[in-house]
């Protein structure tokens, strides 16, 4: 076989498109012919060089510049943050309804501090007045649906406000 | 190398202007096109500004990829249209630099200027950017030649022939020991 028709199908075993006959003459000519063998090991070689080639990085802040000019900003997660805010919430109320510590510094700020009382008597007050007011309405005593209200009340507060903000937060990618 | 999946997991939420997203592809292709792009403008500033420029255009156009078609060839394709840009704009000679500009005693003084470099590398400097282009698509970045083809907008042939003569000027300039100074 001639050395440019070996070259032609060393370029093609390269090119990954010999097919098994080509294979074999190629293979068997290589293997009784030291120059073209030379030659193969040499382009192959080539090949695995520029493969292995090393990789350049642009400087540090470029994926910072890249997103900067997108307006791309990073947004918060309002949902995992209300989930956060209702489980804190919960554990609040939990301590606050079970723990006896809540009780004694409150009635210990309470009697040391004239100003906490009244204030105190004047938010019961308050309250009071709510309860007989909406009482009938929700079927049932305002204190029992306080803590509930409340908390779906803040939920919805954190979510929204999430999403507003979100809207608020320039995408033009 | 991330599943075709997870890539296209993140391009999804790319589209959806997810910052996080879009910081990922960039950590995920970056290095790539910008050796490419290096390679092929041998300029570290010009280079790291025709990448910023690919990916810009690359997320601007996100919302229309088609997702059936490989994300890298699509970002390639962008990227050599921005150095073929580049090209224009300096006047540089893309497709006969080497023949107008250099003969073989030329390149190869300048090959051994630039003996820090890596010989595979420096003999890469030395192709002509198209045939460098071709032999970094096809031996690096491992593309079949109708991908190269897509990316370049080039016939296959052509490909080929360039190709093969790309591989033999390697050899050559690999070859070639350098002078000691």
């Amino acid at each position: 076989m001639k050395h440019k028709e070996i070259e032609r199908l060393i370029q093609k075993r390269l090119d990954r498109e010999t097919n098994p006959d080509e294979e074999s003459r190629l293979d068997k000519h290589l293997a009784q012919c030291p120059h073209c063998a030379g030659q193969y090991q040499e382009m192959t070689q080539i090949g695995k060089s520029v493969k292995e080639i090393t990789e350049f990085y642009p400087q540090a802040g470029f994926n910072a510049r890249v997103i900067a000019k997108l307006g791309l900003k990073r947004r918060f997660a309002w949902t995992k943050a209300a989930i956060v805010f209702t489980a804190s919430w919960v554990a609040a109320l939990l301590f606050f309804a079970y723990s006896p510590l809540p009780g004694r510094v409150l009635s210990h700020l309470a009697t040391s501090v004239p100003a906490i009382m009244r204030l105190f008597d004047s938010i019961a007050l308050v309250m009071s007045s709510l309860n007989q007011v909406l009482s009938p309405v929700f079927k049932s005593s305002l204190s029992t649906l306080n803590p509930v209200v409340g908390l779906v009340f803040s939920i919805l507060f954190v979510y929204f406000l999430g999403k507003a903000l979100q809207k608020e937060v320039k995408c033009k990618a | 190398m991330k599943e075709r999946s997870e890539i296209t997991t993140l391009i999804q939420r790319a589209q959806n202007h997810d910052e996080s997203a879009c910081q990922k592809i960039l950590n995920l292709y970056k290095g790539r096109i910008f050796s490419y792009v290096y390679r092929m403008v041998k300029n570290y500033h010009d280079a790291e500004d025709i990448t910023f420029d690919a990916f810009i255009k690359c997320f601007n156009a996100l919302p229309s990829f088609d997702l059936s078609k490989s994300f890298s060839t699509w970002l390639f394709t962008i990227t050599h249209n921005v150095t073929m840009d580049y090209f224009r704009k300096n006047r540089q000679e893309y497709e006969y630099f080497d023949d107008r500009h250099a003969s073989n005693e030329d390149l190869m003084q300048e090959y051994e200027q630039k003996r820090k470099m890596e010989r595979i590398d420096q003999a890469l400097a030395m192709l002509p950017p198209i045939d460098r282009e071709l032999v970094i698509l096809f031996h690096k970045e491992e593309y079949s030649y109708q991908e190269i083809s897509g990316i370049l907008d080039m016939p296959v042939t052509t490909i080929k022939t360039r190709l093969h003569r790309a591989r033999k000027k390697l050899r050559v300039l690999v070859l070639q020991k350098p002078k000691k100074t």
